[in-house]
C-alpha cells in the first residue's frame, strides 16, 4: 500500500471538493429563484377620488329619470349625453351562498332613514360576473357612473345595466370594475324593519327589509327551502305574520347553498331583500344567507280544537249536505252555507263530472287554477254548532283533488265569529287538525274519507270552515273536490 | 490523430505471446489523461461478443475467441467510439494494453437532457410522455435520431410510452407503480453521474431483468465505474430553465480499494420558453465503493434532487390564436412577480447499496437494498371554500365558493360572448381586449375576497392546495449472472419491492385566509359535503391534510431467468419471468358521499404476470445480420389504472385483470467500415388494458336515461374509466449513418407506423351522485362499449424522418445540422364522446335530430399538420495543460416552425347536440386544447475537466 499515493490524492480531492463546494454554495445564495414564498399583497382599496366621476344623483332622481323615459315612450333611460354623473351606494346583497346569481342589489341609505328630497329607495345592477360579493360585498359602499349604462325595468323592478336597443343587458366582466367602483368603507346595513307585512311599500322594493314577528306556514315546515323536487330554479315558500293574516313568500334560488335545509319551524324575524319575482307576477323576500333568518322563538299557529277520532257518530244530525240540492256550475248557497271570497275571484261552487276523476253526483268544489287571480282566498262556512248544548258532535266529509299542488284546503273553527262575511276574516279562526284532507300526492280520481273527528273536547258555539288558499300562481293552482258533509250528535 | 494511430501500430505487433488458449486482452485509457477508463463496452464485431473493462480499465476475453482477422469496438458514453483491427493466432494470446479513447467533446447527452428531462410536457399530467430518456444512450443512429432529434415532438419510438422501457439505476427498477413510468426528475441535473448507462433496444436479452417492449437502460452509479477527474459546467437555455451549474469530481479507484464520487447541480429560472414556468432545483450525489477484496465489493449511493418548477397549460386554439404560443394561463403578477398557480415539487431522494460478489470467475452476484422516499406535489388553485352557517335554530349549511379564477374559463373568452350575445359582438370584443391585455390569474383579487370574508370571521374562498403523493419504497434484488459454459450465459434474477404511497390534497397557502372548511362545496347536501364524515366540519390551515387522504400498498415480488448461447453463427437467447404483485387502498377519510366504502381498506388485489421471450440473431456475414424476436408478457395494471375513484372511494375498476403484451421484431443489420444501417419491422399488440381520466362533463344523457340509476343532474364531475382496452401497433424503422469522409457523416433515420385502438372497449363512469332506486351509491354506470375500433392511439407523429450531417473537423471543433419531418400526428379522442351516451337524449332514446353523417364528421379524429423541424448543434473544446475546455451551442427549431405536439378531445360537449352545436359555432367553446412545440429555442453549454 502506498500511502503517499494516496494521501496526495485524498489531497487533491479534498482541494476539488472544496472548490466544489464553495461554487455550489455560491451559485445557490446567487441564485435565489424567488416565488416561494409570497407576503400578503397591499389589497386596501385606495380612497376615490370623486371629482374625477362627474357629478352625483340621486336615487329618487334615476326613478323619476325612468318615468320619463315611460311617459316619452321608450322602454329604457340612458345616460349616454348626460355630462358624467354618478350614483352613491351601498350594497344589500350577497351572491356568495348563491341565492343571487349575476347581480347586485344597492340602496342609498344605510338604514331606515328617510328624507324627502332622497327618499330611502334600492335598485338592481345586472352584472354578468360570478361571485361578485368576492369584490362588492354586503355593506360596501360603491359610486356607479352613469353614463354607459341604461335604466329599465327587468323581472318587475329597476334596473340598471348596459343598454341595447329598448331592452337592458347585463354588464359584463371586462368592464365592470370601471363602472362600479369602490369605496374603501363597508357600512354596517341596518335593516328597515317591518312589523306588518301589508305596509310594505312599493319604495321598498330592492331594500334591506327586516320582517319581524313572522313564521313559515304551518303547512311547509316539512319543507327545504328549495330542495323540493316540485322546486324549479326558485323556490317559494309562505312567511306570514304573527301579528296579522299578512303574508310573503320567501324566493330561494335552487342554486343556493342552503336550498337543502330544512325551513326554520319557529317564529322571529328574517332579513332579506324586497323584491318580485321573476315573471313579475308576485313579491316575494329573498335572503342573501339563512344566518339573517332568527326564527326559532315560539310559533303563533292559530288554536286548535284536537279531541281525535270518534269511535261512534251520534244519530242526531245537526247538519249535512251532499250538495245534491245544490246547483251544477253555480256557487254553493243555502242550507246555512255561508260561501265568502276573501281574496281574488274563485269560490265554491256545485259541479258534476264523469271518468276517472268523477264527481259523487253533484259535488263541491274550489280551485284557482287558470283564474289569474294574484290571490285567491275562499272559503266556505257551516252554520254554528252549540257544543255545549249537544253530546258527542262529531264531524266529516269526504275530500278529493286534482292536482292540487301549491294550493291548500284548510279545516278551520270560529268560536266567536258573528256570522257576517265582513267579519269572517277578523274573527278567530283555530285549526281541526284531525280531520283527513286530500294530499297533493293521492290519486286525484279518488275520494278520501276526513275520519269521524271528534269535537266533543270543544266548548261554546263553533262554526266550522273551508279555507281554500292558492299559491298565487294561478297556472299552477290545482282544485279541491268537497262532499257528504255532515255533523251529528248523540 | 497521426500519433493515435502510430500508437495502435506498436501495440498490435507487439501482442503475439503463446498459450495453450486463444484469448484476447487489453485496458483502454483515456487519450489525454491515460487515466484507465472503466465501464468501456468492448464487441469483438465478427462475433458480437462483447465484455465490460473493469474498474482499472482492463478486460479480457477467454472463450470462444474467433481466429484472424478481428476488429474490436471500443464504446462508452461520452467517448467517441473506436475500432481496432488485431489479428488473432490459435492459442495465442492478443494483448492490447492502453487503447485510447478520445472525449466526445459534442457530448449531445447534454443537450438531449435539455429536451428531456427537463421538459415541461415529461410529466405526468399533461398526458404526454417521453421515451427518449430511454434512449440516450444507444449507439444505434435510429434510436439516437429518436431520442436527440425527434423528443421535441414527442415521438415514442414504435407508438409505445415510456411504461414499455423498464429504467433501472444500478439494476433497481425506477419505474413507478403508480404510473409505470420513470420519474425523470429523481435524478434531474446530475448529467454528469448518470452517464453510464447500459441500454438494450426492444425485444433483446439483458442481465437485469425482463424489461418492457422498448428495453431496458441500467445506469450505473458504482463509484469505481466513474473515471477519476472532475467537470464543472455552465449552461444558459432558454427551454425550461435558464441557468445551470454542475461540478462533479470522481475519485476513481484508489489504492485502498476505494473510490468516491460527488456531484451537485443546479437549475434556476424564472421563466422558460412558456410564461411563468419558473424553475427551481437542487440536486446532489455521492457514491462510495469499497473493494474489500478481489471478489467482494460495497457501494453506497445516494442521489438528492429536488424539483420545483411552473407548468405550462394547454389551450383551445382561440387562445394561442389570441395570445400566442407561449401563453401561459397559470400564473399572475403577486408584488411585481410572477406567480404560478401550477407548481410541480418532486423531491424524493434515494439511497442504496449494492454489494457485487464474484462467486467464481464465471459467477457474479450482485445484491442492491434500495430505499426511496419523499413527495411529489402539484399545486393548484381551488375557488370552493365555503364557511359554515350556523342557524339560530341549530340546523346548519355549508355557504360560500367563488368563481373560477382561469382567465381562460370559458366564460371569459371572446367565444363564449359570441354564442351568447351573437347580436352584440361588442361584447365579445371587449372581452377580447380585456383577455389581450391582461389574461393571466389575479391574485390580488383572490386575496383580496379572502381578507374581507376574514373579517366577518368566516373561511377562506380561495386556496392554492396541492395533490400530494408521498412515497415509501424499499427494493430489494438480487441479479445472478454465469457464464455455464463457452457458450452459454445465464441471468437470473429475484426482486421484491414495496409501497406506501400515501396520496392526499394539502393547503399550500390560504391567500390571507382565516382557514379552510374542508367539505365539499358542489355536494348537494350537508351530509354527502363532507370529505371526512370521521371528522365532520374541520378547519384545515396552511401545511394540513384535507379533501381527501389515503394510501396505496402495493408490494411485488418477482424472478426472473434468461439463458443466452452464443455460437459464431447464430446467437439466441430465451426468458421468462413471473411477478406478483399485490394492491391495497387503505382510506384515511370517510366521505360524505360514500361512507361505506371510503374509510379503511379495500378489497386486496392480487395479479400474477408472466412473461415469455425469445430472439436470435444470425450472422450471414460480418456485414449482414439478421435479428428476429418476440415477446409475450402479462402484468399488473399500474396503479393508477385499478382504483376506480381512489380519491373518494375503495371502488376498483370493474372486470380488472392483467394487461397483455405481445410483440415481435425482426431487423436486417448491415456494417462496412463506412455504412451502418439498421431495417426493422415491428408489431406490438397490448389487451386489456385500462384508462381512468377525470374532467367535467355537461350532457351525461345516457346516464339520466339508465333506469337503474338515479340521476337528474345532466352534468357533473366525473371519472371515465376505460375498461379491457386492446391497441395495436405495427410499422417500420430505419437508421443510417455513413461516414462518407473521415470527417463528415451523413446520418438519416425514418419511422413509419400505424398505432390504433383494436377493439371497443367498455367505457364506465363513476362519480358523487349516481345512486340506485334505492338511494345506494352504485359506484359507476356502464356507458356501454366506446366506439375506438380503428381510431388512432394518441403517441406523438407516426411518421417521423431525419437527415442530417455531423462536420467533426481535426482541430477539435465540430457542427451538425439535421432536419426532421413529422406527419401523422393524431389527437387524443374522448371515448364518452364515442358511446352510445353520444347518441341518447335525456329520456332514453336516440336524438329525434341525429344525423348519421354530420355525427361521422363530429366524431372524425383530428389530424394534426405535418411540420419541419431544423436543429444546428456545434462546438469547440480546448486543451489547457491538464484541463479540458469545452463549448458548445445548440439551437432547436432554427426556422422557429409553429407545430402542435398533442392535444385532446374536451369531454364537456358530451352528446351529438351539444357537439353539433358547439362546431357550429365560429369559434367553438369547448374546442380542443393543444400543446404546441417550442419555438426557436438556444442550449448554450461551458465546461471544464480535469
Amino acid at each position: 500500500m502506498n500511502h503517499f499515493v494516496n494521501k496526495d490524492i485524498m489531497k487533491k480531492a479534498m482541494k476539488y471538493f472544496k472548490l466544489l463546494s464553495t461554487v455550489f454554495v455560491f451559485t445557490v445564495l446567487a441564485s435565489c429563484v424567488n416565488d416561494d414564498e409570497f407576503s400578503l399583497p397591499n389589497v386596501s382599496i385606495p380612497e376615490v377620488d370623486l371629482s374625477e366621476l362627474g357629478s352625483e344623483t340621486t336615487f329618487t332622481a334615476l326613478y323619476s329619470r325612468y318615468q320619463q323615459a315611460l311617459a316619452d315612450g321608450d322602454q329604457i333611460a340612458t345616460f349616454e349625453f348626460d355630462a358624467p354623473t354618478y350614483i352613491t351606494a351601498y350594497v344589500i346583497s350577497s351572491d356568495q351562498a348563491g341565492n343571487f346569481f349575476e347581480e347586485l342589489i344597492i340602496q342609498n341609505k344605510v338604514d331606515d332613514s328617510d328624507d324627502a328630497t332622497d327618499p330611502r329607495l334600492g335598485l338592481k345592477v345586472e352584472v354578468n360576473v360570478r361571485s361578485l360579493s368576492d369584490t362588492y360585498e354586503f355593506g360596501r359602499k360603491i359610486y356607479i357612473k352613469l353614463n354607459e349604462l341604461a335604466l329599465g325595468e327587468s323581472n318587475g323592478v329597476l334596473t340598471l345595466g348596459k343598454p341595447a336597443g329598448s331592452d337592458i343587458e347585463q354588464i359584463q366582466e371586462f368592464e365592470y370594475l370601471d363602472l362600479i367602483i369602490r369605496d374603501p368603507e363597508v357600512a354596517t346595513i341596518t335593516p328597515k324593519v317591518i312589523t306588518d307585512i301589508a305596509n310594505i311599500e312599493e319604495g321598498d322594493l330592492n331594500t334591506y327589509l327586516q320582517l319581524s314577528n313572522v313564521q313559515m306556514n304551518r303547512f311547509e315546515l316539512d319543507l327545504t327551502y328549495a330542495g323540493e323536487p316540485t322546486d324549479e330554479f326558485d323556490g317559494f315558500r309562505t312567511v306570514e305574520s304573527c301579528e296579522n293574516s299578512g303574508t310573503l313568500r320567501l324566493q330561494t334560488s335552487t342554486f343556493a347553498d342552503f336550498k337543502s335545509l330544512p325551513l326554520p319551524q319557529g317564529s322571529g324575524t328574517m332579513n332579506g331583500i324586497y323584491s318580485r319575482d321573476f315573471g313579475d307576477d308576485f313579491d316575494v323576500f329573498i335572503i342573501n344567507t339563512t344566518a339573517d333568518v332568527a326564527m326559532a322563538g315560539e310559533r303563533c299557529d292559530p288554536i286548535e280544537l284536537s279531541c281525535g277520532l270518534a269511535s261512534s257518530v251520534g244519530v242526531n244530525n245537526l247538519f249535512s249536505d251532499d250538495f245534491e240540492t245544490q246547483t251544477p256550475f253555480q256557487p254553493i248557497g243555502g242550507n246555512g252555507w255561508t260561501n265568502y271570497i276573501e281574496a281574488g275571484t274563485e269560490t265554491f261552487e256545485a259541479y258534476t263530472s264523469g271518468g276517472t276523476n268523477s264527481s259523487q253526483g253533484v259535488s263541491a268544489r274550489v280551485g284557482s287554477f287558470q283564474s289569474g287571480d294574484d290571490s285567491s282566498v275562499a272559503w266556505l262556512i257551516t252554520p254554528a254548532i252549540d257544543l255545549n248544548a249537544n253530546n258527542g258532535v262529531t264531524f266529516s266529509f269526504e275530500s278529493s283533488n286534482s292536482f292540487s299542488d301549491g294550493s291548500t284546503l284548510e279545516i278551520l273553527f270560529s268560536p266567536d265569529w258573528d256570522g257576517t262575511e265582513a267579519n269572517v276574516t277578523s274573527a278567530t279562526w283555530g285549526v281541526i287538525p284531525d280531520a283527513f284532507v286530500v294530499q297533493d300526492s293521492d290519486f286525484f280520481g279518488a275520494w278520501f274519507e276526513s275520519g269521524d273527528v271528534d269535537l266533543s273536547c270543544g266548548t261554546g258555539t263553533i262554526n266550522i270552515a273551508f279555507k281554500y288558499t292558492g299559491s298565487g300562481q294561478s297556472d299552477f293552482d290545482g282544485t279541491y273536490e268537497l262532499d257528504f258533509i255532515t255533523i251529528d250528535a248523540q | 490523430m497521426k500519433k493515435n494511430v502510430l500508437v495502435l501500430m506498436l501495440v498490435l505487433f507487439s501482442s503475439v505471446t503463446v498459450f495453450a488458449q486463444t484469448t484476447i486482452k487489453g485496458s483502454v485509457v483515456d487519450a489525454v489523461s491515460n487515466e484507465p477508463i472503466p465501464q468501456v463496452k468492448i464487441t469483438i464485431e465478427e462475433t458480437l461478443q462483447t465484455i465490460l473493462t473493469d474498474a482499472r480499465g482492463e478486460f479480457s476475453f477467454t472463450e470462444n475467441v474467433p481466429l484472424g482477422e478481428q476488429v474490436l469496438k471500443l464504446e462508452k458514453n461520452g467517448y467517441i467510439s473506436a475500432r481496432y483491427p488485431i489479428v488473432v493466432n490459435e492459442g495465442g494470446t492478443v494483448d492490447i494494453t492502453d487503447m485510447q479513447m478520445q472525449i466526445d467533446v459534442s457530448n449531445t447527452q447534454d443537450l438531449f437532457t435539455v429536451t428531456l428531462s427537463d421538459d415541461e410536457l415529461s410529466d405526468d399530467f399533461s398526458g404526454a410522455d417521453n421515451v427518449s430518456g430511454l434512449l440516450q444512450s444507444s449507439r444505434d443512429v435510429f434510436l439516437r435520431t429518436a431520442a436527440f432529434e425527434f423528443s421535441q415532438s414527442f415521438f415514442r419510438v414504435r407508438g409505445l410510452d415510456s411504461e414499455n422501457g423498464t429504467l433501472l439505476i444500478n439494476g433497481v427498477e425506477m419505474n413507478k407503480q403508480f404510473s409505470g413510468r420513470p420519474q425523470w426528475n429523481n435524478w434531474g441535473g446530475l448529467n454528469d453521474v448518470v452517464r453510464n448507462q447500459e441500454f438494450n433496444n426492444g425485444i433483446s436479452p439483458n442481465a437485469y431483468n425482463f424489461g418492457g417492449l422498448l428495453g431496458t437502460t441500467n445506469i450505473d452509479v458504482r463509484a469505481s465505474h466513474y473515471r477519476r477527474g472532475g467537470r464543472l459546467t455552465y449552461s444558459s437555455s432558454n427551454r425550461s430553465y435558464t441557468n445551470r451549474v454542475m461540478g462533479t469530481y470522481s475519485s476513481g479507484l484508489t489504492k485502498g480499494g476505494w473510490a468516491y464520487t460527488i456531484s451537485l447541480g443546479r437549475r434556476w429560472g424564472e421563466e422558460g420558453y412558456q410564461e411563468g414556468t419558473l424553475y427551481d432545483a437542487n440536486s446532489a450525489f455521492l457514491a462510495v465503493e469499497k473493494q474489500i477484496n478481489e471478489n467482494h465489493s460495497l457501494n453506497f449511493t445516494g442521489i438528492y434532487a429536488y424539483n420545483r418548477r411552473g407548468r405550462a397549460a394547454s389551450h383551445t386554439q382561440e387562445v394561442f390564436d389570441l395570445k400566442g404560443i407561449r401563453y401561459n394561463e397559470w400564473w399572475g403578477y403577486q408584488d411585481g412577480e410572477m406567480r404560478n398557480s401550477r407548481i410541480r415539487r418532486t423531491n424524493e431522494p434515494i439511497f442504496m447499496l449494492n454489494h457485487y460478489w464474484k462467486l467464481s470467475p464465471k459467477t457474479t452476484l450482485n445484491t442492491n437494498a434500495a430505499y426511496q422516499f419523499g413527495e411529489i406535489g402539484n399545486s393548484r388553485l381551488d375557488n370552493n371554500g365555503v364557511s359554515k352557517i350556523e342557524n339560530i335554530d341549530g340546523t346548519f349549511s355549508y355557504e360560500g365558493g367563488g368563481a373560477n379564477p382561469s382567465p381562460v374559463y370559458y366564460q371569459k373568452l371572446p367565444s363564449y360572448f359570441l354564442r351568447e350575445f351573437p347580436e352584440d359582438p361588442g361584447i365579445a370584443f371587449g372581452a377580447q381586449q380585456a383577455f389581450l391585455n391582461d389574461g393571466q390569474i389575479n391574485w390580488n383579487s383572490l386575496y383580496q375576497a379572502n381578507i374581507s370574508n376574514a373579517v366577518t370571521g368566516k373561511n377562506a374562498i380561495y386556496a392554492l392546495t396541492e395533490d400530494r403523493n408521498d412515497d415509501q419504497q424499499l427494493s430489494f434484488n438480487s441479479i445472478l449472472t454465469s457464464e455455464l459454459s463457452d457458450n452459454i450465459q445465464l441471468n437470473a434474477s429475484v426482486n421484491y419491492r414495496k409501497l406506501k404511497s400515501e396520496n392526499f390534497g394539502a393547503i399550500v397557502d390560504l391567500l390571507g385566509g382565516n382557514g379552510y372548511l374542508d367539505v365539499d362545496g358542489f355536494a348537494d347536501d350537508i351530509s354527502t359535503a363532507e370529505n371526512d364524515l370521521n371528522n365532520p366540519g374541520r378547519i384545515v390551515q396552511e401545511g394540513d391534510r384535507f379533501r381527501y387522504d389515503f394510501d396505496l400498498n402495493a408490494e411485488v415480488i418477482g424472478g426472473f431467468a434468461q439463458a443466452q448461447f452464443r455460437y459464431s453463427k447464430v446467437d439466441f437467447f430465451l426468458g421468462a419471468s413471473i411477478t406478483n404483485t399485490q394492491y391495497q387502498r387503505d382510506g384515511k377519510y370517510r366521505n360524505g358521499a360514500f361512507p361505506d366504502n371510503s374509510f379503511g381498506k379495500s378489497e386486496k388485489l392480487t395479479f400474477t404476470g408472466l412473461g415469455a421471450k425469445a430472439g436470435a440473431t444470425y450472422k450471414i456475414t460480418g456485414k449482414h445480420l439478421i435479428n428476429v424476436s418476440g415477446a409475450y408478457l402479462s402484468k399488473a395494471p399500474t396503479l393508477r389504472n385499478t382504483f376506480a375513484n381512489s380519491r373518494e372511494n375503495n371502488n376498483i375498476v370493474p372486470n380488472i385483470t392483467e394487461e397483455k403484451i405481445m410483440g415481435g421484431e425482426a431487423s436486417y443489420i448491415f456494417r462496412s467500415p463506412i455504412v451502418k444501417a439498421r431495417l426493422t419491422g415491428h408489431y406490438t399488440q397490448i389487451q386489456d388494458a385500462n384508462e381512468i381520466s377525470f374532467f367535467f362533463a355537461d350532457g351525461i344523457g345516457g346516464v339520466a336515461a339508465n333506469p337503474e340509476v338515479n340521476f337528474d343532474e345532466t352534468s357533473n364531475f366525473i371519472q371515465e374509466i376505460l375498461q379491457g382496452v386492446d391497441k395495436k401497433y405495427f410499422g417500420a424503422e430505419f437508421g443510417i449513418e455513413a461516414q462518407v469522409t473521415p470527417t463528415l457523416k451523413l446520418k438519416g433515420a425514418a419511422s413509419i407506423g400505424q398505432y390504433t385502438y383494436d377493439n371497443n372497449p367498455n367505457l364506465f363512469i363513476s362519480g358523487e351522485g349516481f345512486v340506485d332506486n334505492n338511494n345506494n351509491d352504485v359506484g359507476f354506470i356502464p356507458l356501454g362499449q366506446s366506439n375506438l375500433k380503428n381510431y388512432r392511439v394518441a403517441a406523438g407523429p407516426q411518421q417521423a424522418y431525419s437527415f442530417g450531417f455531423e462536420y467533426r473537423d481535426p482541430d477539435y471543433w465540430w457542427f451538425s445540422a439535421t432536419a426532421n419531418m413529422f406527419a401523422d400526428t393524431y389527437i387524443d379522442i374522448s371515448p364518452l364522446i364515442r358511446s352510445e351516451n353520444f347518441a341518447t337524449d335525456i329520456d332514453g332514446q336516440p336524438f329525434n335530430d341525429y344525423d348519421e353523417d354530420i355525427a361521422r364528421e363530429l366524431l372524425r379524429q383530428e389530424r394534426f399538420d405535418d411540420y419541419f423541424v431544423v436543429n444546428l448543434v456545434g462546438g469547440k473544446s480546448w486543451r489547457i495543460n491538464d484541463y479540458f475546455v469545452g463549448f458548445f451551442a445548440s439551437v432547436n427549431n432554427v426556422l422557429d416552425e409553429v407545430f402542435r405536439t398533442g392535444g385532446f378531445e374536451q369531454g364537456r360537449n358530451a352528446n351529438y347536440r351539444q357537439l353539433r352545436d358547439d362546431r357550429a359555432l365560429d369559434t367553438p367553446v369547448f374546442g380542443s386544447r393543444y400543446w404546441y412545440g417550442r419555438g426557436a429555442t438556444y442550449f448554450v453549454n461551458v465546461y471544464v475537466r480535469f
